[in-house]
């Protein structure tokens, strides 16, 4: 048994991998489009605010065990073998979630990109490269992202700028706007853009607290989480403009679809492959920083630092991305239906807030025996 | 410095001060060796004797400062102890540099280092004269990183040489130079060179404690130091960073690093290195910055070129014909008609080919060279393109790759594209994009993992640091960067406090500021 070794991000780092693992999937698959259709940015906006104050509670937890993640947290609050359970099945959780988004990814190479590679291949592929980066540890990670990041959003620039050369962009689609109401846009509103992916950064917890500078932690949580939200927002009706609702909604990969649509003198021409592998960068922090989490969850149980874990656990999380569904459409269908209410409501909204209302009542009642001074507080139990 | 101690051999006895013994134990030492001299003189009325290596020493020099004060003397001084020793060399060699030594190993250590020991009967003590000669090379220009406008000369073989060259350039006490003694069979002298407040005081330690913890037999290259010190020698990037300039390691002395030279070779390292070092050339700095900036881009553009051209190509003309436009994919599909192998083979040959006239270039005798580019440019790149064998794209690319990978101003880090190229063309040949790119994201992981001497080898673009933006991709103008790099944690941060541009003040400066002289009204 060693005492696992602490790296700490710093807050610009921090910044970055919010902003990656918000946006990393969130902007490919397009979720909520079928639904939302012409309307999807404005949900994605309300899914931006309402998940604002998610990372608002996660902050919050946060800045009320300063220097503790999220494993300690809960055996703060929950006691010893509550918080176990709860540790093991955030765990699972993490490892699973991990997976899917694994799955996205892959599912939309061999769609897109490489048609006739099988999906073990590449899953084994992306799997073997995480596993390589999360043995690195955190600050490599941070580091890497850190690298990446301008590329990242040049492209997401340059996708804009290329349309509006190509005269792509016709903005009479985003119109009507609220079209059939509030209904449609309140349905995909709650769980599914509140929790994909503001909700997700519950992961998060498990890294935030080891910063540079604590003090700006919930600040550039806060900024990073309503920049990602600014550009889902603008790149939905980015795509609506561009393909009509009707498309995105039917569309599994929208972005896509748009950035095909890109042409200018012959020349740049379908890059659609490109950005792929750009959006692959968010993909791999998203993958990673889930991954971590589950393996800094084991450490947590276990007391052995998590390197050990990395290589088996890593190929688990890849075997689980293949296996969780057996086509795409399952894959969806479970994301869309099952995963959002049955896993994300309760390990991203519902066990958070109770471990917010036991440490303010914990934070109460200290504050009480501060005030009154001991013996009176224990006269009055009595 | 104390690490040399394992070296030296010879009693530690003091001195007894009898000649015999001393001839005894040298010749016992030193065996037949024929450069050994060892000479009797008289001083005063004592026998004396001097000993010293004949090819290294200066025998002008010997003259200058050991034979002729030696004659001057009168001839009833009389030498009787230590003190009247020290005395006298203090009369008689004064000006000149010269130690006073008490034990036979120390006279042993002097006489390798190039001195000259006169031992004096009766006395306990020894005085060595540095009378250092030998061949060595005149100043001449760097070969390996040359330059149009700068200084023109170069680190040569001799450290003393070198030494001076740095010094000369830094005109400051606080330069500091550190010696050790490294290699048991060389015993080679090797300098620890810094700028004392200006240098981390934590970098400097962790590089005198690397050095003196070097066990080894020999020296004769800072290659050989190299590897000792690097924080990680399983990569292919070099973590420290080794030049030929002067000019490159002062600058690098004062914005906080630390140099180590070696005795021997014309090369000296300095540490802490990042990445960004091996994109940046002296030249840099002595034209204007808006040249210097550009330059650096096209070395980022080359250096990619060189790490990712061929596997792109292999790539996008394997798997993905769609990013390229039509027209263009249509000629380039035609060229491939007969070629009868798939691109990543005949990427691989290319690359190969290529190689192995790179390395035949550098080994071969300069009278043959011609042959090569003979051979190579037209042999192999016509006749193969001709018979059929190699697509003509390819040779444009594999070429483009080649002349990218010579942009680097630091000749040793295009190794690491050269290597890792091999690796992105399977993976693109295998995987296409897919794999070139997440070898790519290994690469950079790789790099982020990297640290030298503590500073991340990315720094300051990995973790990020603005103050140090402005001489990483592009330079500033001099007069605008105030700060020494910070990710170097320099113990004097500030270069230059109150330095502004030396454009005139705006043509019509605004109420109550000064006019220019000599304005009109």
């Amino acid at each position: 048994m060693t005492t696992p070794l602490l790296e700490r991000i710093s807050i610009w780092q921090l910044f970055v991998l919010v902003f990656l693992f918000q946006v990393g999937s969130a902007i490919v698959v397009g979720a909520g489009a079928a639904d939302a259709k012409q309307d999807l940015w404005i949900a994605e906006l309300m899914g931006c605010s309402i998940g604002l104050v998610l990372v608002l509670i996660y902050v919050y937890i946060l800045r009320l065990k300063p220097g503790s993640s999220l494993y300690d947290i809960l055996s703060v609050t929950f006691g010893r073998w509550l918080a176990t359970l709860f540790a093991v099945l955030y765990i699972l959780y993490f490892f699973y979630i991990a997976g899917r988004v694994l799955r996205d990814f892959t599912e939309l190479l061999i769609i897109d990109v490489l048609p006739e590679t099988p999906l073990e291949i590449v899953t084994l592929l992306f799997i073997l490269t995480v596993i390589y980066m999360v043995y690195m540890g955190m600050e490599v990670l941070g580091r890497m992202s850190e690298t990446f990041v301008p590329y990242f959003i040049t492209f997401v620039l340059l996708i804009t700028l290329f349309l509006i050369a190509g005269q792509d962009i016709k903005l009479e689609n985003l119109l009507p706007v609220l079209g059939d109401g509030w209904d449609p846009v309140m349905k995909v509103v709650f769980p599914e853009l509140i929790t994909f992916p503001y909700g997700e950064t519950v992961v998060l917890m498990v890294i935030m607290a080891h910063t540079t500078h604590p003090g700006y932690m919930p600040l550039t949580a806060l900024l990073a989480t309503i920049l990602s939200g600014a550009v889902l927002s603008y790149h939905s009706g980015l795509m609506v403009a561009v393909l009509g609702g009707d498309m995105v909604a039917r569309s599994t990969f929208p972005l896509l679809s748009v950035v095909r649509e890109i042409s200018i003198a012959n020349f740049i021409e379908r890059l659609d492959a490109l950005v792929v592998f750009i959006m692959m960068v968010g993909i791999f922090v998203k993958v990673s920083l889930f991954f971590y989490g589950g393996l800094k969850g084991l450490e947590f149980l276990t007391r052995i630092p998590y390197r050990h874990f990395v290589l088996p656990c890593g190929l688990m999380v890849g075997f689980l991305s293949i296996i969780i569904a057996g086509n795409f459409a399952e894959h969806i269908e479970e994301g869309v239906e099952i995963v959002p209410v049955f896993l994300h409501v309760p390990f991203q909204i519902i066990i958070p807030v109770l471990m917010l209302a036991v440490l303010l009542i914990q934070r109460w009642r200290q504050r009480r025996v501060k005030r009154h001074g001991f013996r009176r507080t224990l006269q009055k139990w009595k | 410095m104390d690490s040399g101690e394992r070296y030296r051999s010879g009693s530690d006895r003091p001195l007894t001060g009898s000649l015999e013994e001393c001839r005894r134990e040298f010749n016992e030492l030193f065996g037949e060796t024929k450069d050994l001299r060892l000479e009797e003189l008289q001083i005063g009325q004592k026998q004396a004797m001097l000993c010293y290596l004949l090819t290294i020493t200066d025998a002008q020099l010997l003259t200058q400062r050991v034979l002729q004060p030696i004659g001057q003397l009168p001839s009833d001084q009389s030498v009787a102890g230590t003190d009247e020793l020290e005395m006298l060399c203090a009369r008689m060699l004064g000006g000149s540099a010269h130690i006073i030594i008490q034990t036979n190993q120390d006279a042993v250590q002097k006489m390798l280092e190039g001195y000259s020991v006169i031992f004096i009967e009766g006395v306990g003590a020894a005085v060595a004269v540095f009378t250092e000669g030998g061949g060595q090379r005149g100043i001449q220009e760097p070969t390996t990183q040359t330059i149009v406008k700068g200084p023109k000369d170069g680190f040569v073989e001799d450290l003393r040489t070198n030494l001076s060259l740095l010094r000369k350039r830094i005109r400051n006490h606080k330069l500091r130079i550190e010696t050790f003694t490294i290699g048991t069979d060389t015993g080679t002298n090797v300098c620890l060179v810094y700028m004392k407040s200006i240098a981390n005081e934590g970098i400097v330690d962790e590089a005198r404690k690397r050095l003196s913890d070097i066990h080894t037999n020999a020296i004769f290259e800072t290659g050989n130091i190299e590897e000792f010190i690097a924080d990680k020698t399983l990569t292919p990037f070099p973590t420290v960073y080794s030049t030929e300039r002067p000019d490159a390691v002062s600058a690098h002395l004062v914005s906080g690093k630390a140099a180590i030279l070696v005795d021997g070779t014309p090369f000296a390292i300095t540490l802490p290195t990042v990445f960004n070092d091996f994109m940046v050339a002296p030249e840099d700095y002595y034209q204007s910055f808006l040249m210097g900036s550009f330059l650096r881009f096209i070395r980022y553009l080359s250096f990619m070129f060189a790490l990712m051209l061929p596997s792109l190509y292999v790539s996008v003309i394997t798997y993905h014909h769609e990013l390229i436009p039509t027209p263009l994919l249509i000629s380039v599909i035609a060229q491939r008609e007969g070629v009868p192998f798939p691109a990543v083979v005949e990427a691989f040959l290319m690359e190969v080919t290529f190689e192995i006239l790179r390395e035949a270039g550098v080994r071969m005798p300069r009278a043959v060279g011609g042959t090569i580019s003979i051979v190579g440019g037209l042999v192999i790149g016509q006749a193969a393109v001709e018979a059929g064998i190699i697509s003509n794209t390819m040779v444009i690319v594999v070429a483009l790759t080649a002349i990218s990978s010579f942009v680097a101003p630091y000749y040793i880090f295009s190794i690491s594209s050269r290597l890792l190229r091999f690796g992105l063309i399977v993976l693109g040949g295998v995987f296409g994009l897919y794999g070139v790119f997440l070898g790519l994201m290994v690469m950079v992981g790789h790099l982020c993992s990297l640290r030298s001497f503590g500073v991340p080898y990315l720094a300051p673009i990995a973790p990020f640091i603005l103050k140090d933006q402005k001489d990483i991709f592009f330079r500033l103008p001099v007069w605008a960067s105030k700060l020494r790099p910070q990710m170097l944690k320099p113990a004097g941060a500030v270069k230059q406090q109150e330095s502004e541009s030396p454009s005139p003040p705006p043509m019509y400066p605004s109420e109550g500021k000064s006019k220019r002289k000599g304005d009109p009204s």
